[in-house]
């Protein structure tokens, strides 16, 4: 069974279709690069796969949980969103700590973990101790993410996981990505720096005015079928959000 | 459905959302202080009560206890599900970290935490004077049932009405979620609930002014708490409604719990419908400004406007400053504290004297007047939060502080002159006695005007005052509030009172300026002869002078004094604003 799987899965903000009859499958252990280009529907998606949206119409599981079901889904899943879900007045120590409280985890355990996903993330004990109100982005972000994955979820959703990241930690981040895959961790990861998809995803679908209008793996995707030459993700994805859907459907339709 | 140890994590929320809003009052010096003085201060006059009159009642005997003490602790549950209702509405609908929470554990645990931490806070400002009080008791009376019955009836009068109030919010706050009309209204709509309830609240503390008092709540059940503190003391409660307010109170714990989880959880997974009339904006009908182009802003702000003769860049900052009172009004609520905590003394001691009407009018022209001011810039750079850099680079201070005090001049300044002057004519004022009314107002909005944005941009408020309101609403500093407050509102009301009652004010002068001051230095130096013991003469000498002066030409000196510091004061705040923000440098 794909680690998450959508079937026509549609959101209406009144008359605005924000995702439009999205077929997903994601297989199970694998990155998968979720691009699109501004307001295409990106963080709406995620936020339906995440149960934080309910959906218009359509069905979507993640892990085997219905994303309806709240309750059965909530164990199974991470979530880093675009802005990072943190309180100012703690410490990152206080903040993790707390969270892995609600979900249960054992304390020597989830220590230890802490520790080394901050060890690995720069961030040193004395950062770790002081409160997120006097973080730079990055060190948000950072601590964000540890609390993403801190419980080893089956499937973790990424939303620009290294914006404000400095060129070793978003390198790191894209380490632990592939890790967090070769574990049999799924990844759902969507950004627009698209040197970190083409570094780590399996398989990439581009959305685009709220629908998949490509799905591949980033070789295929930047291979021209027509020319054999290869281009890059950037000029690929370039190519494919300049054709407008609408039309694209039209044509296909009478062709 | 909730997750298993749901009730277990519900504490953890609740604790750890408590612990965030301790520190960020402890983080607040000012406020923590204000905070802990309003606490400290009832308490040691409660203590001072029960040591001076601790044999008198004792030797009372056996009383019953009176409707007005049930009806007193129906109002003050009613007030605080007023609080709890306002604060779940205004500031606290949606939580902090919502992605991280709503995906981690239940709504039920969100809520439950959500009710617990709001507990808490309430019992912590109920916390020292229910302990003076249980330990007066006991002291009294000896009664062992109170050490456990007090702190039990303040707790589920605590906890009932927050979660009533909450239940009510989340209720609000789904209605503007969901509906369109509601959303669209919601400012004129608050208001007048605000209104209705304080309203309510003065038909019952005034009983003058509608014939009710408290005593027509003592036949609330939420009255009754009183009749469980009672109980082990000589004053007879009825045991049947103290046992009925237990009993009621864990039904409301049940229900209300279970109303709140079902209301939250629709209302953080609705999509939420908006309140701007965006069809129309798509339509089309964007208003032009003179020379054809767009006027997005000013249709934004329609009907109210700013005249076009004034220059782009000031015409901006004003049409931005009133776009965004009407769209975030929540920002106002500072503005409820100072005017309830005034206002509502001065209704009072006016209503027990004549009528509302005599109140009103110099009432309108201090207090108005400082709404007026404090509305629109009193926290001008905390608001421009993220774009603030882009603003200091983009504007002159000239053209930015004259922007923020465009608003008040072109909507305060005739409202106060209109309500002042409508007020002290209803009121039966003299005509030079009205026409001098509406000039303190004018003044007083005058001087409202130009210092808020001096006060405001000296102490900036760029963090949220505590959780919850962070998403959105950036409130001013407490400390910029009250230097606002009391530096136009004092020297106005004194102007008034020179109006309407100049021996007073002569009074008041001469003991605030000298007897005061004489007294305080007097006691300083133990009666003994010295520089502090001749400074205090000189003082006492001072006072003297002033209470003997001519009541003409004293009340002449002194509004003349008033009026020509009210307009040296507008004009240096008005430069010092200019200056702090042409050389401010943001936070990083």
């Amino acid at each position: 069974m794909p680690a998450i799987e959508t079937t026509s899965l549609t959101k209406h903000y009144g008359s605005t279709t924000a995702v439009d009859q999205l077929d997903l499958a994601v297989a199970d252990g694998t990155v998968y690069g979720f691009l699109g280009p501004n307001g295409a529907g990106k963080t709406t998606t995620m936020r339906m796969l995440t149960g934080l949206t309910k959906p218009t119409s359509g069905t979507a599981t993640v892990a085997g949980a219905s994303i309806t079901d709240r309750d059965s889904l909530r164990p199974h899943i991470g979530y880093l969103p675009e802005e990072p879900p943190l309180y100012e007045q703690a410490t990152a120590y206080e903040q993790l700590e707390y969270v892995a409280g609600l979900r249960d985890l054992p304390e020597q355990q989830t220590q230890n973990r802490v520790d080394e996903l901050l060890d690995r993330l720069d961030l040193s004990p004395g950062d770790a101790a002081t409160r997120i109100a006097d973080y730079s982005k990055g060190m948000r972000q950072k601590v964000a993410y540890v609390q993403a994955i801190l419980h080893d979820p089956d499937v973790v959703f990424l939303d620009e996981p290294t914006s404000g990241l400095d060129p070793r930690a978003a390198r790191t981040i894209r380490e632990l990505i592939s890790e967090l895959a070769d574990r049999g961790t799924t990844v759902f990861l969507s950004t627009h720096i698209l040197p970190v998809v083409e570094a780590v995803a399996d398989t990439v679908g581009i959305l685009y005015d709220g629908r998949l209008v490509a799905e591949d793996s980033p070789d295929r995707l930047t291979q021209r079928a027509e020319t054999g030459d290869t281009r890059t993700l950037e000029e690929a994805f370039l190519e494919i959000t300049s054709v407008d859907p609408v039309e694209d459907d039209a044509e296909a339709t009478h062709g | 459905m909730a997750e298993t140890n749901w009730l277990r994590h519900t504490v953890r929320v609740g604790v750890f959302e408590f612990r965030r809003s301790v520190r960020a009052i402890w983080e607040d010096k000012a406020r923590a202080f204000l905070m802990a003085a309003g606490l400290v201060f009832p308490s040691l006059i409660l203590v001072g009560f029960i040591y001076l009159f601790s044999d008198a009642i004792r030797n009372a005997g056996v009383v019953s206890l009176p409707p007005i003490a049930r009806g007193t602790v129906a109002l003050f549950w009613l007030f605080g599900v007023f609080i709890a209702t306002q604060r779940a509405v205004s500031a606290r609908p949606r939580i902090d970290a919502e992605p991280l929470m709503l995906t981690t554990v239940s709504p039920r645990t969100v809520v439950g935490g959500l009710v617990l931490a709001e507990t808490l806070r309430v019992l912590a400002y109920l916390a020292l004077p229910v302990l003076v009080l249980t330990g007066g008791v006991v002291y009294l009376f000896g009664s062992v049932f109170s050490v456990l019955l007090i702190p039990l009836a303040a707790v589920l009068l605590g906890l009932t009405a927050v979660l009533i109030g909450m239940v009510l919010g989340y209720a609000v706050a789904l209605l503007i979620a969901t509906s369109p009309f509601v959303a669209r209204h919601k400012t004129v709509l608050g208001g007048i609930a605000v209104l209705v309830a304080m309203g309510g609240y003065l038909l019952m503390t005034l009983p003058q002014f509608g014939g009710i008092g408290q005593e027509s709540l003592a036949v609330l059940p939420v009255g009754w708490f009183i009749d469980l503190a009672v109980i082990g003391t000589p004053v007879q409660g009825s045991m049947v409604r103290a046992a009925a307010v237990v009993g009621g109170s864990l039904l409301v714990v049940v229900g209300g719990t279970a109303l709140i989880e079902y209301e939250a959880t629709r209302f953080w997974f609705t999509d939420p419908v908006s309140g701007d009339e965006g069809d129309e904006t798509e339509s089309g009908r964007i208003a032009s400004e003179p020379g054809g182009t767009r006027a997005a802003l000013a249709d934004a702000i329609a009907p109210a406007g700013i005249p076009a003769g004034i220059s782009q860049p000031t015409r901006r900052v004003a049409q931005w400053s009133l776009l965004r009172t009407r769209r975030d009004p929540r920002r106002l609520n500072f503005l409820l504290l100072p005017v309830v905590m005034v206002g509502s003394g001065l209704i009072s001691s006016g209503m027990q004297a004549t009528s509302p009407w005599t109140v009103f009018a110099p009432a309108s022209a201090v207090l108005l007047a400082w709404m007026a001011g404090a509305t629109f810039a009193i926290n001008p750079l905390g608001e421009e939060g993220a774009v603030l850099p882009v603003t200091l680079i983009s504007i002159s201070g000239s053209d930015y502080v004259r922007g923020l005090m465009l608003p008040g001049l072109l909507y305060g300044l005739p409202l106060v002159a209109l309500v002042t002057g409508g007020a002290a004519i209803v009121g039966a004022f003299e005509l030079p006695v009205a026409l001098g009314l509406v000039g303190v107002g004018f003044l007083a909005t005058m001087v409202a005007i130009t210092t808020a944005p001096a006060v405001g941009i000296w102490f900036p408020r760029f963090s949220a005052i505590s959780i919850g309101q962070s998403r959105e609403v950036i409130p001013p500093r407490l400390v910029t509030t009250a230097l606002h407050f009391l530096g136009v509102t004092t020297p106005a009301t004194l102007l008034a009172v020179l109006l309407l009652e100049p021996r007073l004010a002569q009074t008041l002068i001469a003991g605030i300026v000298g007897f005061l001051p004489a007294a305080l230095l007097q006691l300083a130096s133990g009666g003994e002869s010295g520089m502090l013991s001749d400074v205090g003469s000189w003082f006492h000498a001072l006072g003297t002078i002033i209470q003997s002066s001519g009541l003409e030409s004293f009340r002449l000196t002194v509004a003349g004094l008033l009026i020509l510091s009210a307009f040296v004061v507008a004009g240096i705040s008005y430069r010092v604003a200019i200056r702090r923000f042409d050389n401010y440098t943001p936070p990083m």
